[in-house]
């Protein structure tokens, strides 16, 4: 049986009927089609599927869409800002390299901004253990930690 | 150095804002109406003969719409291309061979009926002896999985150069030892996945994020039975491949179900399903003895290798006999006899990942070459540069390298891990090592039809300019090294430029992203192509500017007349005077690029490849004695790369390269038992995380070199030398040599153990 969720994604308001079993990720990316939100595996362990819920980073495929009530999700779709310019990191993401295949580069992004969010200047070992949930295949991280360093410092 | 305004700088990826945005799609987040979705049966036994298979409680299923199994398919075997096997069908038919082999397949609605429906497709099996390593397999009395295959012998090469005996009985030492590398998982983030449709006229169309669209469809056309021409693929941005990405049987899968119920079916792997049956390096056995002199001159080099195929011949074959004769030039070798045997065994297809079976031989050759080092009292990097290849060398194999920058990888290397004073230092725990490698970019002996790459620039009335090649972006940035070998040889902005992936029916034939090839050769179409539209362009230009075209250049944009810039149009006006005075024919440049390079002759000699990579790499480790665990502390690599059309992406690629190689050292490991992988995750398969990524300091080497602006690849050869500088630091950490990849803590405190 279905039962009725509230809650703002990217700061519009919804209100839906779910099955209690269905994902957090399952809703996002195909009841609301915000396919930015990547599945890479489907157990929480590759951190792909990454939104804020409230503010923090989660992992939406190990998280159901009820626990999700009345709260607020932001995906990847929600960080721009309403005129189009990018978020700081994303435009940090993009001038360090640290985007190659783009697969992780959600989540990622999402996990640093938690991060910045919280911590405006953080140390490298505070990035590396913000995005340590976060694989990544192609850069090796380097860049990744170098873009978040630079979109702190710019903050 | 030339006077360049794109290439050679910093630039992002021209793919970037997509990416980083979400609104990059990639196979997963696509749909069509009435699109269903595909699940695929898989064997649960390593080697089972199939007595019964039921699908009628299936049918009629709600929401199931088809079921497959081999009576829907052509049942005709078919291999990878140049592989010279044929070993295996659309669903296995009388046996399993591995866990993951595919039996039957189902389409529905949702993936959960799907699912479902697999759980009552009934299957009667009859388990029979299963063998695992391929030195167990070659054993007479191992149980043969394929019937025609004598001893599970796949193929067996065997390559003389010079006179080996003769070079052994010069050495002042000769060593054997026996080296072992792992199964290395690709482990790209995004699961591989797929939507095949048939139009009305029985042409089949496979979306998806295939590395080699263009030659896919030789196998996918044999293996469906059915014309080329009724095949089209269409690459869908990739989320990363590493070799893994080449023809997969889910794709035919896929079609069979569409096929079956008129309707577009999509497939995507479980992430379980990657681990248990995507294609992953080759491990191999490697016998290897090498002789050297007291002045530290490589008289000989002998290699057997057994390498472990699992259950189908994908591109192991290619891997094993292409792949592992690289190295011999590395270091000037006349006397070599290369010995390779390609086993079967019943676990999951080995294939192409990034660096080619070089990752392999180069971790024992370069073992070795420490061994030998310190058995003559010399230093190891002196004894490398003893012996480096160099620019003008003919290897052994006939090569030749036009250019080579290994020498100065070398000693960049070294001198940024402070080679001199660490190896004076003798405390215990940490140490440093170094090693090298050597590449081909591209390799002729793939695709004896042609080795080349052909671009069309298109440019349309509003300036825009559009390449069209058949090679892939799998996340390496070429998409980004294409439009700026365009923009920049037709003197316009990197924003004007946009490549497509390759649609099969649009785009030239290509070879697809494997062997290093996509810049080098690739880039070399691309950069033809657009001086073939630049040259119509300035011949418009010189009709609106009453002048010579000969006279004319473009720069930023806009067409001048050398010596008076004052007499100029903007690109844009002159492309769409070009067009609509051409009745509305866009400017149509077109480029091929054919490197000189060669077919092999039966023993594999000859020039394979236009140009060749080198590379070197520098680690430094600290080993806890008491945990057996290794931390690598920093990481040095210095690559040639002809010129680097991206300083950004290049480092990039050695970055990431590094970092996997220095998982297949250390941390990514597949744990068997009975041929059921125990580990099908990432949380018991350990690939880096940011926290273990050591820092790194790349240099890139350049050379004068004949690829696009000088450029040549790099990708793969990046991450061969990781694993072999690791394994020697840690030698010269805690003195104990671990000849088997993944070096675990439990192999180092068990050597540490033994030598007491």
């Amino acid at each position: 049986m279905k039962v009725t969720i509230h809650l703002t994604v990217n700061g519009l308001a919804y209100q839906e009927e779910v099955e209690p079993r269905r994902t957090l990720l399952e809703f996002i990316r195909e009841d609301l089609e915000l396919t930015g939100t990547k599945e890479g595996c489907g157990l929480g362990e590759c951190g792909t599927c990454t939104v804020l819920l409230d503010g923090k980073p989660i992992k939406s495929c190990i998280t159901l869409a009820v626990q999700a009530n009345g709260r607020e999700v932001t995906t990847i779709e929600g960080i721009e800002r309403p005129d189009g310019t990018l978020h700081p990191l994303q435009q940090a993401f993009i001038d360090h390299g640290a985007i190659q295949c783009g697969f992780c580069t959600p989540g990622m992004v999402l996990s640093a901004k938690a991060l910045l969010d919280e911590n405006p200047k953080p140390s490298e070992l505070e990035i590396k253990q913000a995005i340590a949930g976060n694989l990544c295949r192609c850069t090796g991280y380097q860049k990744i930690v170098e873009a978040i360093r630079s979109a702190a410092e710019g903050s | 150095m030339a006077d360049f305004s794109i290439v050679g700088t910093r630039y992002g990826r021209i793919d970037g804002k997509d990416k980083a945005t979400g609104r990059a799609k990639y196979i997963q987040d696509l749909k069509f109406p009435g699109m269903l979705y595909g699940k695929i049966l898989r064997s649960p036994y390593p080697h089972a003969r199939i007595l019964n298979l039921d699908t009628s409680r299936v049918e009629g299923l709600m929401g199931v719409r088809a079921v497959a199994t081999a009576g829907d398919t052509p049942n005709k075997k078919f291999g990878s291309y140049r592989s010279g096997v044929k070993d295996e069908l659309i669903f296995a038919k009388d046996k399993a061979l591995y866990v993951g082999d595919e039996i039957a397949a189902v389409a529905a609605t949702d993936e959960e009926t799907a699912r479902e429906a697999l759980s009552l497709i009934r299957v009667d099996y009859e388990e029979l002896p299963a063998v695992f390593h391929p030195e167990e397999a070659i054993k007479p009395e191992a149980p043969r999985i394929h019937e025609d295959a004598e001893k599970n012998i796949a193929s067996h090469a065997l390559t003389l150069r010079g006179d080996p005996d003769k070079g052994f009985r010069e050495a002042d030492l000769v060593l054997e030892e026996r080296f072992e590398t792992g199964l290395q998982i690709h482990a790209y983030l995004e699961p591989v996945g797929c939507i095949a449709s048939w139009d009305s006229n029985g042409k089949l169309t496979i979306y998806a994020p295939a590395q080699n669209p263009s030659w896919s469809r030789f196998i996918y056309s044999e293996a469906l039975d059915l014309p080329m021409g009724k095949l089209r693929v269409i690459q869908t941005m990739i989320g990363g491949a590493f070799g893994g990405k080449l023809e997969q049987k889910q794709y035919l899968v896929a079609a069979i179900l569409a096929r079956k119920c008129r309707r577009p079916v999509k497939i995507v792997n479980r992430r379980d399903e990657e681990f248990q049956t995507s294609m992953p390096r080759v491990p191999m056995v490697v016998y290897l003895k090498m002789g050297v002199k007291k002045d530290g001159l490589l008289t000989a080099k002998e290699h057997r290798i057994y390498a472990d195929n699992g259950a189908y011949t994908k591109y192991a074959s290619a891997v094993l006999n292409l792949g592992t004769y690289r190295v011999d030039g590395l270091y000037r070798l006349r006397n070599i006899r290369n010995e390779n045997y390609l086993v079967y065994t019943n676990k999951l297809p080995t294939s192409a990942f990034r660096g080619f079976g070089n990752p392999q031989i180069t971790f024992a050759v370069e073992s070795m070459l420490d061994q030998l080092a310190e058995g003559i009292g010399m230093d190891p990097l002196e004894l490398r540069l003893r012996n480096a290849a160099e620019e003008g060398d003919l290897n052994a194999h006939g090569f030749k390298y036009v250019s080579c920058g290994l020498k100065d990888c070398l000693k960049k290397t070294a001198e940024a891990i402070d080679w001199q004073e660490k190896k004076k230092r003798k405390n215990i725990r940490r140490g440093i090592g170094i090693s090298a490698t050597s590449h081909v970019c591209g390799n002729r002996s793939f695709f004896p039809l042609f080795d080349g790459a052909t671009a069309y620039a298109r440019v349309d009335e509003g300036g825009k300019v559009r390449v069209l090649t058949g090679e892939v972006e799998v996340g390496q940035g070429l998409l980004t090294a294409y439009a700026a070998i365009c923009a920049e040889e037709m003197g316009i902005p990197l924003s004007e430029v946009t490549v497509e992936a390759p649609d099969t029916d649009i785009a030239p034939f290509g070879l697809g992203t494997w062997g290093d090839r996509g810049t080098f050769i690739g880039g070399s179409g691309v950069k033809l192509a657009a001086a073939d539209a630049k040259r119509q362009i300035l011949e418009m230009a010189a009709e609106m500017l009453e002048a010579n075209p000969s006279d004319l250049d473009c720069r930023e944009g806009r067409v001048f007349v050398k010596g008076s810039p004052q007499k100029s149009l903007p690109f844009e006006e002159v492309a769409s005077a070009a067009v609509y005075r051409r009745g509305g024919s866009p400017v149509f440049g077109k480029g091929t690029f054919i490197p000189a390079s060669e077919l092999s002759d039966s023993t594999r000699y000859g020039n394979i490849s236009g140009t060749y990579a080198f590379g070197a790499q520098a680690a430094e480790v600290e080993v806890n004695p008491e945990t057996g665990e290794v931390k690598v502390v920093r990481i040095a690599a210095a690559h040639d790369v002809g010129r680097a059309l991206n300083l950004t992406t290049t480092e990039g690629q050695i970055e990431g390269a590094t970092v996997q190689g220095m998982g297949y050292a250390l941390s990514e490991e597949v744990r068997y038992e009975k041929g059921i992988m125990l580990s099908p995750n990432f949380l018991h398969y350990r690939i880096p995380t940011a926290l273990d990524a050591p820092p790194m300091k790349t240099f890139l080497v350049e050379t004068t070199d004949p690829g696009p602006f000088g450029a040549k690849g790099v990708a793969e050869p990046a991450m061969t030398p990781t694993a072999p500088a690791i394994a020697n630091a840690i030698y010269d950490a805690v003195g104990v040599r671990i000849r088997t990849l993944p070096i675990t803590p439990q192999k180092i405190l068990e050597a540490l153990q033994k030598k007491g």
